[in-house]
């Protein structure tokens, strides 16, 4: 078959553009699929609050700072507790304290739920801070979806 | 909260406004404007964070808010100068051209859909919070490099060692308004992500004059909103920056290879090493980058011209050369600077590899998982869209072709550049003292963004030398 070399402009012109227009709609509907949850979810915030609101209703570690502060006014002393120092959750608990409390350094509790009590870990905390028991500590697992390593301990006092 | 965005829009002129100068005076011949302002953006941040560094080392943070009313009041005065004396010269130089309604609407919606998630989230992710936002957070609430953070046994987790960059920029505009405001700095970092879609559209204008908007619009839903573009765009994160300033340098380099003189070519060069040069304040790849990136410079020079014209360049350019380095030299003090006072407050650079005794079969399993991850990730439609396989493909095939075609061996360098980064990187993880699979599934999609726009930029550049060959020979431009 003889191609006309003038024509196979226009013709690659075509594929590219029915190529792209594929391409554009399978962003779209990823985008579409992977963010209509969390797009639904600011919407409805943003309607029944104000948009400072919605910052801090959808972020977990400052209503927890806050809870916090309110507990342990001026001591920053109280903020979280985890299960295990070894895993990504112990440290994203620890970041989010440093980000929080900086230049104040918060003490950090390890839970260990096998001994059934609550100890400092080494090296974050200084004399005359408080430590809680497991007893003073009620622990609650919650987890957000879509987020990595978010899982947290939201805790209470007795 | 208005307040604090009219501030970051203010900051973010100021310092785009001193690149485009700088920029003016070392490569006047930037093709259009969407180029010009994404490349004035960069080396912008560029002098703007170098500054912030020696101001740091001196422990001067407080007046970073003065340094940039300075450079602002600086930058009008040019202006005004520039204005009286050559008014017809200056409307060409910030002309804007001819830009269609559709096409301002549709990025001005793509873009606002990103900006509405962020404003209502905080800066919430792993490396923002444990890296980039309490460094940030010291910057601001300290006056330079001795502070808690880098100084306290409290943060021996979190990489200190890492580049100062973006967090002496997020400070810088923290200092601004006065508090930590996440929300405001967003538009800030967003701003990264709005250059990658100039530099996408520059290139494609300067390739394809007469490209359809539509086909603008669609090739950058294609490629470039895609979850994991929108995930990262203002996500505080330094990859996105780093993104930018590889693709910008990347176009630097293609411009350079495409000249045709070396007269021509070397303020593309300087440019594209001044653009490099950014991400050592970055991140750690940058550094990579940036010396991979000055040894593609000068084997473009070296094998496109012949001995005598670079005789004859370096008798006539001397000045100009030295002037470049000496600029070059300047800029990257602060890297330097940055790099004494880590000994000086003992703080360990926290490297992801190790060259321990791991036998051969372990050695190729490793890189087998890597090579296995590379091509998962390529095909993830849901990640990156269906195009990133195409024009992965298309990418390596193009670069790895024109290596071997002697006459056009030189267009290859740019993609070679990207190829030798990509190289470095599959090293960082061979060698990775880390369990692998959790190595590469926490950081794997962020290097390829690093590397997604330049491969695209490239791409384009490949497209348009078929083009010019399947054009009528009578038509084909003089390559």
């Amino acid at each position: 078959m003889k191609v006309n070399r003038s024509q196979s402009p226009p013709f690659l012109t075509r594929i590219v553009v029915s190529t792209l227009i594929v391409a554009s709609f399978v962003s779209l509907f990823s985008f579409y699929d992977s963010k209509k949850g969390e797009y639904k979810q600011l919407f409805k915030t943003l309607i029944s609050t104000s948009a400072t609101h919605t910052l801090h209703a959808l972020d977990p570690f400052d209503s927890m700072r806050m809870t916090a502060e309110e507990l342990d006014t001026g001591q920053n002393s109280v903020f979280l507790a985890t299960s295990d120092r070894s895993t990504p959750r112990f440290y994203w608990l620890k970041f989010q304290a440093d980000y929080y409390f900086y230049p104040t350094q918060p003490t950090i509790f390890l839970y260990n739920s096998d001994e059934d009590y609550a100890y400092e870990i080494m090296n974050f905390t200084t004399p005359g801070d408080t430590v809680y028991s497991a007893e003073e500590l009620v622990l609650d697992t919650d987890h957000f979806e879509g987020r990595q390593y978010t899982d947290y301990f939201e805790y209470e006092r007795k | 909260m208005i307040i604090e965005l009219a501030f970051t829009v203010i900051g973010i002129m100021i310092i785009t406004g001193a690149g485009l100068i700088l920029l003016n005076f070392i490569s006047p011949d930037i093709p259009n404007w969407y180029l010009r302002v994404a490349l004035g953006f960069v080396i912008g941040n560029l002098i703007m964070i170098f500054s912030l560094s020696i101001l740091a080392g001196f422990d001067l943070l407080h007046l970073a808010t003065v340094v940039l009313m300075v450079m602002g009041a600086l930058e009008a005065g040019y202006l005004l100068v520039k204005f009286r004396t050559e008014r017809s010269n200056l409307k060409s130089t910030f002309k804007p051209g001819q830009i269609r309604f559709f096409f301002i609407f549709s990025m001005a919606l793509l873009v606002g859909t990103i900006l509405f998630r962020e404003f209502l989230t905080p800066l919430s992710d792993w490396d923002t919070r444990a890296i980039w936002g309490i460094k940030a957070k010291s910057f601001f609430l300290e006056s330079g490099f001795d502070n808690t953070f880098l100084t306290s046994s409290h943060y021996n987790d979190t990489h200190r060692d890492y580049p100062n960059g973006l967090s002496l920029m997020m400070a810088l505009f923290y200092r601004m308004y006065g508090s930590v405001q996440e929300q405001a700095v967003k538009l800030y970092l967003i701003t990264f992500y709005v250059n990658i879609l100039l530099l996408t559209i520059g290139t494609l204008k300067h390739f394809f004059k007469k490209t359809p908007t539509y086909m603008i619009i669609l090739l950058i839903i294609g490629f470039l909103y895609t979850n994991k573009f929108i995930q990262y765009s203002a996500s505080g994160y330094a990859d996105m920056p780093l993104a930018v300033i590889f693709a910008s340098a990347t176009l630097c380099s293609i411009a350079a290879v495409t000249t045709g003189s070396l007269t021509k070519s070397f303020p593309f060069l300087l440019t594209g090493v001044l653009t490099a040069a950014t991400g050592v304040y970055i991140k750690d790849e940058g550094l990579t980058f940036f010396i991979v990136y000055a040894a593609g410079t000068i084997s473009i020079a070296a094998c496109s011209y012949g001995r005598k014209e670079i005789s004859g360049f370096l008798h006539k350019k001397m000045r100009t050369i030295i002037s470049g380095v000496a600029l070059l030299v300047l800029f990257l003090f602060g890297f330097i600077q940055w790099e004494l006072t880590k000994r000086q407050l003992n703080i360990i650079d926290v490297l992801p590899f190790s060259l321990d005794n791991r036998t051969l079969q372990q050695q190729l399993f490793q890189l087998t998982v890597i090579i296995r991850s590379y091509i998962a990730m390529a095909a993830n439609s849901a990640n990156w869209g269906m195009l990133l396989a195409p024009l992965s493909l298309f990418f390596t095939g193009g670069t790895i072709s024109l290596l071997f075609t002697k006459k056009m061996r030189i267009y290859a360098v740019p993609g070679t550049i990207i190829l030798l980064q990509l190289c470095i990187y599959t090293a960082a993880y061979f060698f990775s003292k880390h369990d692998i699979t959790w190595h590469l599934q926490t950081s794997l999609e962020r290097l390829f963004l690093h590397l997604i726009p330049s491969a695209l930029i490239v791409a384009i550049f490949y497209v348009s030398l078929i083009a010019k060959y399947l054009q009528p020979l009578e038509h084909r431009e003089q390559m």
